[in-house]
């Protein structure tokens, strides 16, 4: 037996060059590795450009009536809302602008991406122009243009990756820098050609709000502090909601009478609010309790006297605040800030009510809003309002307390039993039969709490899987350290289960999304039925429908295709899968 | 009070829980006083985790009663938390909390339920990584640390909360052989500091060098129980015996 001994250790090498594979290796490689797979490959081949020639003749048919489409960009973008307000629709814009802008510099998605990376997607894009050019029918226009444009795509590519060696592969360009470049990309195309020739002016400013806002940020961020800001940002978000929905549907006269009337009811309530959380942040457990106790009582009582619905509506939030107040109040720093959220939850709650009651002032009545900018708002509203049911729902389903359980578990079975067209209708026509007489919501409103209803109960159960899948361990070692029940959830089980279904919850957003298209039910004209339905009956451009559902589609695809690349970046940055 | 004059922190009094129908702890009677550092040994299935488990009421017993620190443990939800804090726990997996990073692990429920600012707990926390020998992984996720690392930082979580009482149930089993020693390296220093430790180990060489008193469970209840010297020179159950041959 020989004795090995190794003379001293070896230090680490880097790794070897990835081997570049010929393209004629590729091929035998994967497309044409035994007979079968080649048989496969031929057929597939020819069935893909069978197809796509099919498609390409159809849609490129000179009976198609692409025409109609960019003169109807108005009407896709917000159907009949009166032409006199649109500039109402861009502050809305800009008001969400702002708070993209702010939301950058202050979560400062930290991706990088490499000039690889993007030369890549340069050359892809120019194959796939070549590839549609060999395919479209000889007499359209647009093929040597489409050629020409492909291979000098793919030449660009090729030599680009080829010039810059394996300095491409390095990941140093930050993601934000290269999304500014493209909406930079996106302002010099719709200044050069004659695209959205009306709305340049607009376009533009709405970017450069939005950069102004990222700027503004970041010092902000500074002076501010991160995790100020990020509460403070959620909090904007939640709230943009009702904001940009009143200042969409209503220009409101507002009824100076009525909110006087009010505050006899409102002041008691902010005196009476402050002293009892206060109280219920110091004071022990039980006394705690026994003023809320007190509370709900009179919030309840305040529904059976002839009070006024604002009132009635911050007694709930009162109540909501100070069973919160022993857990998240009781230090002097955690106090402030409750106090804080509480004024603030007032102050937009009585804005809002004040707004609801203002007469709208608006030519049109009732809901005139539509189009895209409706598919938006359905699909912001019910997103930021099915969390907080999904995730209560979740909790309750979890809970330890049967009444919860039993309750939570109703609803979501319940609602995950029927159709959303269902719960749409339902929303609509009988609901209103249980609200007293002349308190009915527009059809809007009705349309995000019923998608959002319906969205919940799924996300609760997304939910609900990720808090099963946190170990036992985590909630042993929340409870060692003396956290009570809502801080360990809040702090370390809630967390760590979001992050966990990020993949799922994304998947609910999509579909959700998509399920918008279904407020057709009750009247709303939201971006597909404007597609559908409205302009293909207008005189100029009957017959078109074909073309508009084809364009709906694309615009469909578009959004939820960016959602799903958004959401990987976003389960890689969260390091889902690892750790 | 004990004989050497110290008060007793920890009474057990005919501790009995049951899974199911299946008995784990068949009664189990002692009393810990402060500064003791307890040994507890045994078989597995024989009930450690689950006893020691009960001090902190991560288990709640059905018969006898425990009494900590003056406090007696009962279902009332109030001194339940109160004890939690006053009792450290480290366990066999460490139950770090992947999404936070080592400070916020150490500096969360300082803030939270102790209710320190966030300047006192990050410097308690800086202290406690000074002590168990890890500050420069401060700013680092869990994740990116060995176990022995993790460990550490799982007794400086516990200590932030200053616990009268520590509970390590297994602290290095799930270790590889190098990282055992700076883990029983921390708690060594921990019992010479006069922490009251409640510690079930395998670690026959830790009960020798550190250990006030040697328990001996199996099947549910307290075998023998006395001085490392005792154990190791002169048991004297059968069942004491037997174990003490299979594993030294
Ligand atoms: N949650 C539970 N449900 C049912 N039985 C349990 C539960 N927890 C523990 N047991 C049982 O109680 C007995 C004692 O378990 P315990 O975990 O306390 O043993 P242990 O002495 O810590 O063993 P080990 O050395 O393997 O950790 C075992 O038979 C175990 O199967
Ligand atoms: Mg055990």
């Amino acid at each position: 037996m020989t004795v090995y001994v190794a003379p001293e250790l070896k230090p680490p090498e880097p790794p070897p060059e990835a081997r570049q594979l010929g393209a004629w290796v590729w091929l035998r490689k994967n497309l044409f590795n035994t007979w079968y797979n080649g048989v496969l490959t031929v057929v597939l081949a020819v069935g893909i450009v069978w197809g796509a020639r099919g498609a390409f003749a159809f849609l490129l048919s000179p009976d198609r009536l692409w025409g109609v489409i960019p003169p109807n960009a108005t009407n896709y973008a917000v159907d009949v809302y009166p032409r006199p307000e649109l500039t109402r629709i861009w502050v809305t814009l800009a008001v969400v602008m702002v708070l993209v802008g702010l939301s950058s510099a202050t979560w400062r998605p930290t991706g990088k991406t490499s000039w690889g990376t993007i030369l890549a997607v340069v050359r892809a894009t120019g194959v796939a122009a070549f590839a549609v050019g060999l395919l479209v029918p000889p007499t359209f226009v647009g093929r040597n243009p489409l050629l020409v444009g492909g291979a000098v795509l793919v030449l660009l590519g090729a030599v680009g990756i080829r010039a810059a060696g394996p300095a491409a592969r390095e990941e140093r360009l930050p993601m934000l820098g290269v999304l500014a470049g493209v909406l930079v990309l996106a302002l010099v195309v719709i200044w050069l050609l004659p695209v959205a020739k009306t709305t340049k002016v607009p376009w533009t400013i709405e970017v450069l709000v939005l950069a102004a806002a990222h700027l503004v940020g970041r010092p902000l961020v500074r002076a501010v502090g991160e995790k100020t800001l990020k509460v403070v940002l959620s909090f904007l978000w939640v709230l943009s909601l009702p904001v940009i929905y009143l200042h969409l549907e209503r220009k409101p006269v507002i009824p100076w009478e009525v909110v006087v009337s009010w505050l006899p009811w409102v002041l008691p309530v902010l005196v009476v609010g402050y002293l009892a959380i206060l109280y219920a942040s110091r004071a022990g457990r039980e006394r705690a309790a026994a003023l809320n106790a007190l509370l709900v009582v009179a919030a309840l009582a305040v529904w059976f006297v002839p009070s006024p619905m604002v009132v009635r509506l911050l007694m709930l939030v009162l109540v909501g605040f100070t069973l919160a107040a022993p857990t998240f109040a009781s230090s002097g720093n955690g106090r402030r800030n409750f106090m804080v959220g509480w004024s603030g939850a007032t102050f937009f709650l009585v804005y809002f009510v004040t707004l609801a009651v203002a007469e709208t002032g608006l030519e049109t009545q009732g809901d005139f809003l539509g189009g895209l900018n409706l598919t938006f708002l359905l699909a912001l509203g019910g997103m930021l309002l099915s969390f907080p049911i999904g995730i209560m729902m979740a909790l309750g389903r979890t809970s330890t307390m049967p009444i919860f359980r039993l309750l939570s578990t109703g609803y979501i079975e319940i609602v995950r039993g029927v159709p959303l067209i269902t719960v749409l209708f339902f929303a609509d026509k009988v609901v209103p039969r249980f609200l007293p007489p002349g308190l009915d919501f527009d059809g809007v409103v009705k349309a995000i709490i019923a998608i959002a209803l319906f969205s919940g109960a799924y996300l609760a159960e997304n939910v609900r899987g990720g808090l099963q899948s946190i170990p036992k361990g985590q909630y042993e070692a929340a409870r060692a350290l003396g956290m009570t029940t809502a801080q360990m959830t809040m702090l370390i089980t809630l967390p760590q289960a979001l992050r966990a279904v990020i993949p799922a919850i994304v998947g609910q957003v999509i579909s959700l999304f998509k399920d918008t298209s279904l407020v057709a039910i009750i009247g709303l004209a939201d971006f597909f039925r404007v597609a559908r339905d409205i302009v293909p009956n207008q005189p100029a451009s009957l017959g078109s429908q074909i073309e508009n559902l084809v364009m709906a589609a694309v615009v469909y695809w578009i959004f939820t295709f960016s959602f799903s690349r958004a959401s990987l970046r976003l389960e890689r940055k969260l390091g889902v899968g690892t750790r | 009070m004990a004989d050497n004059g110290k008060r007793d922190i920890i009474i057990c009094e005919d501790v009995k829980k049951w899974f199911g129908d299946f008995q784990a702890l068949r009664g189990i009677s002692t009393r810990v006083y402060e500064q003791e550092v307890v040994v507890i040994i045994g078989p597995s299935g024989s009930g450690k985790s689950t006893w020691i488990r009960c001090i902190n009421r991560l288990e709640v017993h059905q018969e006898g009663r425990i009494i900590v620190d003056g406090i007696e443990l009962t279902s009332d939800v109030r001194n339940i938390e109160q004890i939690r804090s006053e009792v450290g726990m480290v366990f066999q997996q460490f139950n770090l909390f992947p999404h936070l990073t080592v400070m916020q692990n150490i500096t969360l429920a300082q803030t939270w339920v102790r209710k320190r600012t966030k300047a006192e707990a990050e410097e308690k926390a800086m202290a406690l990584l000074e002590r168990v020998g890890i500050p420069e992984q401060a700013h680092k996720f869990p994740g990116q640390l060995s176990g022995g690392q993790q460990q550490r930082v799982a007794i400086a979580r516990s200590l932030a909360m200053d616990p009268k009482i520590m509970l390590f149930d297994e602290p290095t089993s799930a270790l590889d052989p190098e990282m055992i020693k700076e883990v029983l390296d921390v708690m060594k220093e921990l019992a010479q500091s006069g922490m009251t430790m409640l510690v079930v180990t395998h670690e026959m060489g830790f009960a020798r060098e550190v250990a006030d008193r040697v328990i001996f469970m199996d099947q549910g209840q307290i075998v023998e129980e006395g001085t490392p010297e005792h154990f190791f020179t002169n048991p004297q159950h059968d069942r004491t015996k037997l174990f003490l041959s299979q594993i030294l």
